[in-house]
């Protein structure tokens, strides 16, 4: 298993944080609150190796391997995971299947589609070299092949891929800096070269 | 604390009935248990208790079913107008309401958002916070330029009750010495970032009539030791307050009144009870009690009190009036003046722009601050007022640095693009309308002739409108706004109106429909919120509303609640109630 860097900074302040919870709010109900639900974890969606492999809820199994080589390449491995790794294809396809319509479905199944078929050499995006890959989504984005419908498919397609990718574990957590519990807010905190981006929001 | 807290059934003559457990009711519960009344506080929705329900609270998106986002079918079936609401989501959704239960209909070519928020606490659980006084100029409006009629208050009547609320429910906030503002008992100010810093002096140079101040809100910034006996600290900035806050950092029923209500021993109260109507004694001319449906049975029962205090929200206060036909009232109850459901108001939010600032590049934040910046009204006397419309706006808004999502929709894909959300974006900087919507007579909410909900109660029927008064203030808001920012040094200004896409109620600001006033011929409610039909029956909440002003209006509901509790109390010790 790779090593990814880490947030572990939080450490110290979270207990002394707890300390002074619980004088106010007792020990059990400051656990508690700390410590997040479990009604929601039971329902989650638990991110898994390998769901290109079968069709999903919604994308045929060769849409899913198209839609996990364009998550792989809009968000490629770097020292961190790339949007493969943390299962963003899966993801979409569930939170599409779930949480959208059926318009946006269609027009999700598509793009893709599109995309499959702007092939190279009659080979499809997922058997395409990384380079390639990345020259094929560039020429997308720049409306070069595909028409412009597809073109603002592809933006939101795109946004459910970053959207899936930051709201993952490793997306929120290792990528960028998860703050659940920031302790106040500090209107002005000095940047430097070692500063990453929030990825906790007020909604998402 | 009370054993039998949870009560069902009850023969019981209870000396006040609270029909309400939001900010309004809260408060009156509050009052009237610690001046010593056996008091029943009702409410429709479940029990939902301080921490133990925040069910969602701190729990991060990736452990939520759909990453926070809600199932499309089941919005679709039961939550297509809650939905439309910022603040809904998979993380939120049990503390609205359902919409295949809670029918409405509206009048052909209007539309009306209802928001509900039907559980113990209401609104207080899910509100925004924003906490502001009204002016002496907001009072005085309707008499000074004719629309609507008098405020039968001033601001001179309200200021202490004001500074009695803010010092229990805390509210942070800096002292600003506005006359169109006045100053609460503050807890510190939340602070403001470079760029807002930078366009607050803008504004102060090149608009000096509008200055920009921090938000005040109902959040603890330097917890009272009552407070913090209480079980709250301070604010923590996670800004995830619509899910309940354990921390107690912001002021609800849960948090705040309730607590201190419970102490007394005097606290009862009637979940999943859904009122019918109130039971009036045409001999007496004294409410008795309240009519109940049970919310999950649809079994009926009764609770007799001296007093009724009806804090169940403007909307559902008026559907029960109107539900409660007598011999004397056959139009509703305590309508003589047949206003009842007229004068329906919201808070026009339906203009904006932003802009993006160069600049500060080194410049961050940590945490997620509650509350943003605001410019009070500063069209809130006639002679200032703009020449194509009357009343005024104030102006909400803040800065941040584009975020993840904002940069999802930034060309590129690749390990450049990867690389690029590492950093926060540029800043962006932007001001939305806080506008006030006129009085009218015809803006009317009513029975439905035929159709009713599960509990057999009349539907309310809704013929709302937007007028040409409230047009043209949104298309000045938004080139007003536009035209500050470019003044502040924006770059890639977009200015908006949406007040042909958005109906009245999106603001959640529903006021009027039972209005204060002088003259009984033509209100409801004294000028202490007490029926001038009925003089047992009070209602302290939004309905009692004569204008909008352009302020958030929790703050007054407060403070209107806790005065109309003290003169009950008079009258009652008097024996004149």
């Amino acid at each position: 298993m790779k090593e990814y860097p880490q947030n572990s900074r939080s450490q110290l302040t979270r207990r002394d944080f707890m300390r002074k919870l619980s004088s106010v709010m007792g020990v059990t109900a400051a656990g508690a609150v700390l410590a997040g639900s479990s009604v929601a974890t039971a329902l989650a969606y638990v991110p898994k190796q390998g769901s290109e492999n079968s069709a999903g809820k919604l994308f045929n199994q060769m849409q899913m391997k198209a839609l996990k080589a364009i998550a792989d390449t809009v968000f490629p491995e770097t020292d961190t995971p790339s949007g493969g790794q943390v299962d963003c294809h899966g993801l979409i396809d569930n939170l599409l299947a779930t949480c959208h319509s059926v318009e946006t479905q269609q027009n999700m199944v598509s793009c893709v589609s599109a995309i499959m078929a702007a092939s190279v050499n009659g080979r499809a995006i997922h058997e395409l070299s990384a380079n390639e890959q990345e020259a094929l989504l560039n020429k997308v984005e720049a409306g070069q092949s595909v028409n412009g419908e597809t073109l603002g498919h592809f933006r939101f397609l795109k946004y459910l891929i970053v959207f899936a990718f930051f709201t993952s574990e490793v997306g929120a957590t290792q990528v960028l800096r998860y703050q659940a519990v920031p302790g106040g807010f500090k209107a002005s905190v000095k940047m430097t070269d070692d500063t990453i981006a929030w990825s906790s929001r007020d909604f998402y | 604390m009370n054993e039998k807290l949870y009560i069902e059934e009850s023969n019981e003559e209870f000396d006040v009935i609270i029909v309400g457990s939001g900010v309004t009711g809260g408060w009156a519960a509050k009052e009237f248990c610690e001046k010593g009344f056996k008091t029943l506080m009702i409410e429709r929705g479940r029990v939902v208790e301080h921490r133990k329900d925040y069910t969602t609270e701190n729990t991060p998106p990736w452990k939520f079913e759909n990453r926070t986002k809600v199932d499309n079918l089941l919005v679709q079936e039961q939550y297509k107008i809650q939905s439309k609401c910022y603040a809904f989501n998979e993380t939120t959704k049990h503390f609205f309401g359902n919409d295949r239960d809670l029918p409405y209909t509206t009048e052909k070519g209007t539309d009306f958002g209802w928001i509900r928020s039907n559980q113990l606490g209401g609104k207080s659980l899910t509100w925004h916070r924003q906490s502001y006084r009204m002016s002496e100029f907001d009072f005085a409006a309707n008499k000074a330029d004719g629309y609507g009629n008098d405020w039968p208050i001033r601001y001179k009547d309200l200021e202490k009750w004001y500074a009695y609320v803010e010092v229990h429910a805390g509210i942070s906030g800096n002292k600003d010495k506005l006359p169109q503002l006045p100053d609460s008992e503050f807890q510190p100010p939340f602070e403001m970032m470079a760029p807002e810093k930078d366009i607050q002096k803008s504004f102060a140079e090149h608009f000096p009539d509008r200055p920009m101040i921090m938000g005040r809100t109902a959040h603890l910034t330097k917890p009272t030791p009552k407070q913090t006996q209480q079980g709250r600290i301070t604010c923590q900035a996670r800004s995830e307050c619509q899910k309940g806050c354990s921390f107690g950092a912001y002021f609800s029923t849960q948090s705040s009144t309730l607590p201190d209500a419970l102490k007394t021993g005097n606290l009862q109260i009637a979940p999943n009870s859904v009122v019918h109507s109130l039971i009036y004694d045409e001999t007496s001319k004294r409410v008795k009690g309240v009519n109940v449906v049970d919310n999950e049975n649809l079994s009926t029962r009764e609770y007799r009190a001296k007093v009724v205090f009806m804090c169940a929200s403007t909307l559902g206060t008026t559907q029960v009036l109107l539900n409660t036909k007598t011999k004397s009232f056959p139009n509703g109850l305590a309508n003589s003046s047949g206003v009842l459901g007229h004068y329906l108001m919201d808070h026009c939010y339906n203009a904006g722009a932003s802009a993006d600032f160069d600049g500060y590049e080194d410049e961050y934040y940590s945490g997620r601050r509650p509350t943003g910046i605001y410019v009070p009204n500063f069209r809130y006397e006639p002679s200032k007022y703009h020449k194509k419309y009357v009343r005024g706006y104030a102006l909400g808004g803040g800065a941040s640095r584009r975020d993840w999502m904002g940069q999802a929709w930034q060309p590129g894909v690749g390990k450049d693009f990867k690389e690029s959300f590492k950093k926060p974006g540029p800043w962006n900087f932007g001001l939305y309308a806080q506008g006030e919507m006129l009085p009218r007579f015809d803006n009317q909410v009513s029975l439905h002739p035929t159709r009713k909900d599960k509990w057999g109660i009349p539907l309310l029927h809704f013929n709302v409108k937007w007028s040409d008064n409230e047009k043209f203030m949104m298309e000045d808001c938004a080139e007003s706004s536009a035209e500050m920012l470019r003044k502040a040094g924006g770059t890639n200004i977009n200015s908006y109106t949406s007040i042909d896409t958005n109906p009245p109620g999106m603001a959640i600001h529903e006021l009027g429909t039972a209005r204060m006033g002088r003259d009984p011929k033509d209100s409801v409610l004294n000028g202490y919120n007490q029926a001038h039909d009925i003089a047992n029956l009070f209602i302290p909440d939004g309905s009692s509303y004569c204008s909008t002003a352009t302020v958030n209006p929790s703050l007054t509901f407060m403070a209107l609640t806790v005065r109309a509790v003290d003169y009950c109390v008079k009258e009652m010790q008097q024996r004149r109630i």
